[in-house]
This record gives structure tokens, sequence and C-alpha cells, in this order.
């Protein structure tokens, strides 16, 4: 196969040529949207750090499509930023379960636990999608983040939006992303993707 | 799908951001913004389009503010109300992310419906939303004239907006 060829904003060839050898493989490095790290669980497995995340983006991304192996029907992430399991997190929450809608507000947590998982007691193949955005992650604000989630279990499920809040000032080069009860892991066949949003032409 | 840069604003000095100019060759529209406002008082975020301040607007709201969830709507707006953002009377630092998209905003065949997922959260107090907006032209959104706190007072010293555009496969539409 052909190599494909990265294009400066001009259509042209750039000085430094990145070449590609199929658009998939660049790991969608075409656009603002541009992943930044990615893991797969091939078993019960223990994933927990984006580490050393790039400092050059405006927004990050975290999408997730999520199952656990933790004996419950319906588990959570257990988000935190820079390894801080201080109570610095609080979360406003809004969700319907097929039946109601409620809102939920936890304060002074040690982690963001509002985005829900299907558990291993749950039928099997069914996962959670999770979308998180953490905005200005760069800034010297408090950090917030905007997620939504849903699943379906055929007779039970799920779907909801959170605003979550990460009282520190500091730049964040790193998300933890914990499976929430429990000691169980990411179920086979899960998987956590984070990416970068540039907020440049370049 | 792609998602290319279109503009930024950042720390604006005024009261609201603007994007001018926007070009007419992408599919969708996303606006990425992080706010503060610095009025001392409950205020939302707002948009007017294409330097029209006589556009009308309507919306649908679900939200959840913590302790219940309610759905509000509104009629015959000359501006897209949308979601409540942090002000002056929270504690400093804290700003609120919202991610809006108009779709097919090129389109000269329908009204225009955006998007907004958005929310904050205060340590004890916030809400988080997803909010339907209705603007009755069929017009191209070429501008987004006024983008910022229903009380046009000014916003805080971090507060930003990105706006990109969303392209589709000409092969798959994908």
């Amino acid at each position: 196969m052909s190599p494909v060829h990265k294009l400066s904003q001009m259509g042209s060839i750039t000085t430094n040529k990145i070449d590609y050898p199929s658009m998939l493989a660049g790991y969608g490095d075409f656009g603002a949207l541009q992943r930044i790290g990615y893991f797969i669980s091939t078993g019960s497995q223990i994933f927990t750090n984006f580490t050393n995340i790039p400092q050059t983006f405006q927004d990050l991304r975290i999408v997730i499509f999520g199952r656990t192996t933790n004996s419950v029907a319906d588990d959570f992430l257990a988000l935190n930023f820079q390894s801080d399991y201080n109570s610095n997190y609080s979360a406003t929450q809004l969700s319907g379960n097929g039946s109601s809608a409620s809102s939920t507000r936890a304060t002074n947590q040690t982690r963001i636990f509002d985005f829900p998982l299907v558990g291993a007691t749950s039928t099997s193949g069914i996962f959670s999608a999770l979308t998180i955005d953490i905005l200005n992650y760069r800034s010297s604000s408090f950090k917030t983040v905007i997620g939504r989630w849903a699943y379906d279990k055929n007779g039970s499920g799920s779907t909801g939006l959170c605003a979550g809040l990460y009282r520190s000032t500091t730049a964040i080069n790193e998300i933890n992303c914990n499976v929430g009860s429990g000691n169980g892991n990411w179920a086979s066949g899960s998987t956590v993707a984070l990416y970068g949003v540039k907020a440049s032409a370049a | 799908m792609t998602m290319t840069f279109i503009a930024s604003v950042a720390n604006p000095g005024g009261s609201v951001m603007s994007f001018t100019n926007i070009p007419q060759t992408f599919s969708h529209l996303q606006l990425r913004v992080f706010i503060r406002s610095t009025f001392n008082g409950n205020e939302n975020l707002f948009m007017r389009f294409n330097n029209n301040f006589s556009l009308q607007f309507a919306g649908h709201g679900l939200i959840g503010d913590g302790s219940s969830a309610t759905s509000n709507s509104y009629t015959g707006a000359n501006f897209a109300d949308t979601i409540a953002v942090p002000n002056a009377a929270q504690s400093a630092n804290i700003f609120g992310a919202y991610i809006i998209d108009i779709l097919d905003y090129t389109n000269t065949n329908k009204n225009k419906t955006i998007r907004t997922i958005g929310g904050f959260d205060a340590n004890g107090s916030g809400q988080v939303q997803l909010k339907s907006n209705l603007i009755l032209t069929t017009g191209a959104i070429t501008e987004i004239t006024q983008l910022g706190g229903t009380a046009t007072v000014g916003m805080a010293t971090g507060t930003r907006a990105d706006l990109y555009g969303i392209g589709v496969s000409a092969q798959t539409g994908a």
C-alpha cells in the first residue's frame, strides 16, 4: 500500500513530511481531534493511567466502551487526575433509567465516580459508552469535566450527563481511569481512548 | 468525520465573544466554550447569529441541579438561551464547560437546530444540562455575533471559546 502523506494547511507536502502506512495507522492524526493514547483489555486487565499527556492541545476527550469484572450489575468509572486521591473532586449528575429522571450531587470526593459502567453480573457482551471532555486542561483554573454516558441492557439501562470538578489549578498531564467498586478490572473488549483537541491550524 | 479548527477567542475584553466570516465549507459547527461570568447573579450562556437581532429562537432543556431533574422550554426570544454559567457568586476558579453543535449550518432550506451539552459543578452547587435551541431562519449561519452570559456584563479572565468545523466523508457520509 502506498503511504499516506500528512499535508500542510496549503495542501503541499510539509517540510518534515510524515508518512503513515495507512490512514488508520496514523491514529487519527488528521484534523483537530488527534488520538493520544489507547487501551484495549484483552482479558481481565488493570488499566490506570494516561501519563505524560502532551501539553499542546486545547482540550482532552476520553472515549470509553467499557465493562468491569466486579461482581455487580452496575459499576462505575473512578476518574482521577495527577494521581491525586484527595477530596478535591465533586460532580453534578443528571440521569434517566427508563422509568424516571433524577439528579444527584457529590461533594468533596476522592474521585469522580459518576460515570456508570456495566458490571460482571449483567448479561455478557453489553458495554457502557462514555465520552468525557476536559476543557482547557492546561489552564490555571479549576478543571471542569463534561461527560455523557449510555448503556442499555434490554430491560434496564441508564443514560445521563455529568458536570465534574477537579479543584486543582495544575495543568493536567496524567489521567487515572480505574474501575469503581471492588478489586475488579476492565473486562475483555473494553477500550479506553484519549484524544487531544487542537485549537490551532498547525 | 473530520474536525477542523476554525478560530478561537480567548480572554475577551468585552461582554460578548464573536466569530465572523465562518467558512461555509463544513457540514456542521462545534463550539467548545470555557466560561465564567463576572456578573454577580444567575445567568445563562446565550448566542445571537448573523448580526441579526430580530431572529427568533425557541428551546427545550433537560436539567439536573443536584437534587432533581426538570425540563423547561421557551419560545419567542431574540437570542438562543442555553445553560447556566458560573458567575461571580461562585468560588474563584470555577468555570463552566459547554459543547455546542450547530447542525447543517449552511443549509438554506431548513431552520437551524443547536444542541448544547454543558454545565458546571461548584462543589455544592451547579447544574448540568442538555439543551436544544431552534433558530427560526433558513439562512446559512455565517456569524456568531454574540456569545456570552445573558447579563452581558463581562467574562472572567480564562474564558475562551474555540470554533471547529465538522466535515463528513463525501464517499460514506460518515
